[in-house]
């Protein structure tokens, strides 16, 4: 009977362990009363403006660190514009996501948090009253010092009503360095980090830049009827769509195929290029795409949307700068082929092949360490020096304070972007 | 989890059936030709019959679907019966692991996912007519999709099988069992649960 006894519990005991527990993220639901308030208004563009900078947290830091930078990305949708208020924070790879408005003579801020080491995330709403900040913030000419500005705000988990408190007290403007580029990779983010679009998606483009990225990269394929699209692995795979019973290359299928029967986990279609070059231009804020060519094709049809769409950036008005990137060998030898490949700008992640291609950048792999020497050659010759892909807090840091690249390529471009603003 | 809980299920199912099958035959002799020293077989098993496809299926959950889990199953094993218990042999064969119809798509359509399973063996009386089978191995499956053409796109997945026979007639060098089988194919997460007849043949002693 005992012995019994023991079978019946180790059984059980295997069955248990061998339920995996199923992780999730899922955005809280946002909704403030206060802040849905119809007589609230949007706030002006010189508000946002003087709000951006390094702030000191007071109070709150035992979840969220010692400081914050603030800063506000936007997303167009035809003549609508939504504006959101990013924080970037260093400890546990937190940022939040906040949309603001103002009320009388006070300013709300309502949005979300998250920490990409896990999957806490929470609810976050601010106020800013008129004595500490919003006065000056809603004036003409804002002027703004230290500890002009204090968020009075409250957080909480899930989707609990926020009541810790958390307190930012502003410190200092953000340097102004705008040619630095935190390229946000797969578009903004992997669909492995639990974000609530999927990778190399319209959704994640949409939101790279309230991720802190100004550039995103993204991976190109082809289909079997050769319309560029955006999907990462060589395969279709679990991983990254919904499982649908199609296996195998994704360049085995059709464009029709896949755009009438593949859906991604956040139910999105795979988005061509065109889609995505669409979005980029006329929807959001972001200043470069690196275009991580993974075929072996003519590079034609890339070439052709590349000149497009930076016509099109530029004829709305926006800086925007598409780049072939070029990973290897095959890939370099179709760039060479085309006629005017001089003109068309590249980054080679192959370093003695810059010249030859004539590439803007070159794209170092960051486990070869800063290589001081190569990015002043780069630099010597008038040419960028980009590295890829630093996820680790310690080595964005480093690469960040003591290298001198141009841009840099993460999957967690909030950490880049903390680093890059609170860098002294 | 559902999928975890299903194949832990199937385990203890297998298991249990091995050990309430190995009590009910307490006392009986085992299968002689395990323990005859010096006496080596080469046994061919042929096997046909139905799987249910038991993991959930990926259909477009966007589109209506009709889902096929039935289907036939055909499988052939090799097995090198050596002069003690533990035998070892390779296994292969061809079924259809699910199929659906496109329903309400733009067009009519189909996909249906074939596989060949080649795997390593391990096998061992239980009683005189039980008999369990276990071991890894890859499966090559095939996806067929006719929908605005026709693709037939391919990978390999590791997986793993495990099967209890039982024995219901024996004949000179022929047996004629039942057998129920568990087709794994981890990576890809396509498991069938096969009913099948086995014919078992012994080609060759010495």
């Amino acid at each position: 009977m005992k012995r019994y006894n023991i079978l019946w519990t180790c059984l059980l005991t295997v069955f248990l362990i061998a339920c995996e527990k199923e992780y999730k993220a899922p955005v809280p639901y946002t909704r403030w009363d206060l802040f849905e308030s119809s007589s609230n208004r949007p706030l002006q563009n010189s508000t946002r403006n003087a709000m951006e900078g390094m702030y000191h947290i007071t109070e709150g830091s035992p979840v969220f660190g010692n400081d914050v930078a603030l800063k506000w990305s936007y997303l167009a949708n035809g003549n609508d514009t939504t504006f959101y208020l990013s924080g970037f924070f260093e400890k546990d790879v937190m940022y939040f996501i906040c949309e603001g408005k103002r009320s009388d003579s006070t300013l709300l801020f309502n949005g979300y948090w998250r920490k990409m080491i896990n999957t806490e995330t929470g609810l976050v709403r601010f106020i800013v009253h008129s004595k500490y900040g919003a006065s000056q913030l809603t004036g003409s000419t804002p002027v703004i010092g230290a500890d002009s500005i204090i968020m009075d705000g409250r957080f909480g988990n899930d989707g609990q009503v926020p009541d810790k408190p958390l307190l930012l007290h502003y410190s200092n403007p953000f340097k102004k360095d705008t040619s630095f580029q935190i390229i946000a990779h797969r578009c903004g983010g992997r669909t492995s980090d639990l974000l609530p679009v999927a990778e190399n998606s319209i959704g994640m483009v949409k939101m790279a830049a309230r991720m802190g990225a100004t550039g995103v990269e993204m991976d190109v394929r082809l289909t079997s009827d050769a319309v560029p699209i955006i999907y990462h692995d060589e395969k279709l795979s679990d991983r990254l769509i919904q499982p649908n019973g199609m296996l195998g290359e994704i360049s085995n299928y059709s464009y029709n195929q896949l755009y009438d029967l593949v859906r991604l986990p956040d139910n999105e279609r795979i988005p061509t290029l065109r889609e995505i070059l669409e979005t980029i231009v006329y929807d959001t804020p972001l200043t470069m795409v690196w275009l991580d060519i993974k075929f072996n094709a003519p590079l034609q049809l890339i070439r052709e949307m590349q000149i497009e769409f930076e016509q099109k950036a530029a004829a709305n008005h926006r800086i925007l700068k598409i780049l072939i990137g070029i990973p290897e060998e095959a890939v370099r030898d179709n760039f060479l082929k085309l006629e005017d490949y001089r003109q068309s700008e590249c980054v080679s992640e192959m370093y003695e092949d810059v010249d030859k291609v004539n590439a803007y950048a070159w794209g170092a792999r960051w486990t070869e360490g800063t290589q001081d020497e190569k990015v002043q050659e780069m630099h010597g010759k008038g040419k960028k020096a980009f590295v890829w892909t630093i996820d680790v807090p310690e080595f964005a840091r480093q690469y960040i304070n003591e290298a001198h690249y141009d841009a840099l390529l993460s999957n967690y471009p909030s950490l880049i972007a903390y680093y890059h603003y609170a860098k002294k | 989890m559902q999928r975890n809980s299903l194949h832990i299920g199937v385990i203890i199912a297998f298991l249990l059936f091995g050990l309430g099958t190995a009590k009910a035959f307490a006392g009986e002799k085992v299968f002689p030709d395990s323990l005859n020293r010096g006496y080596y077989s080469l046994l061919l098993y042929t096997n046909g019959g139905f799987s249910y496809f038991s993991t959930v299926p990926g259909v477009p959950t966007h589109l209506q679907t009709q889902v096929y889990k039935i289907n036939p199953v055909f499988t052939a094993r090799l097995v090198w019966l050596p002069d003690h218990r533990l035998s070892i042999g390779v296994e292969s064969g061809y079924t259809t692991m699910y199929s659906y119809k496109l329903l309400n798509a733009r067009l009519p359509g189909e996909l249906s996912i074939t596989a060949v399973p080649v795997l390593l063996e391990f096998s061992m009386p239980v009683t005189k007519r039980l008999r369990v089978f276990a071991g890894p191995g890859s499966f090559f499956e095939t996806s067929h999709l006719n929908y605005e053409g026709k693709v037939n796109s391919k990978m390999v997945s590791l997986g793993w099988m495990a099967a209890g026979a039982y024995t219901f007639l024996m004949k000179d060098r022929f047996t004629l069992s039942g057998e129920i089988k568990w087709l794994d194919a981890a990576e890809s997460q396509h498991a069938i649960l096969c009913t099948e007849i086995q014919l078992m043949w012994k080609i060759v002693s010495w």
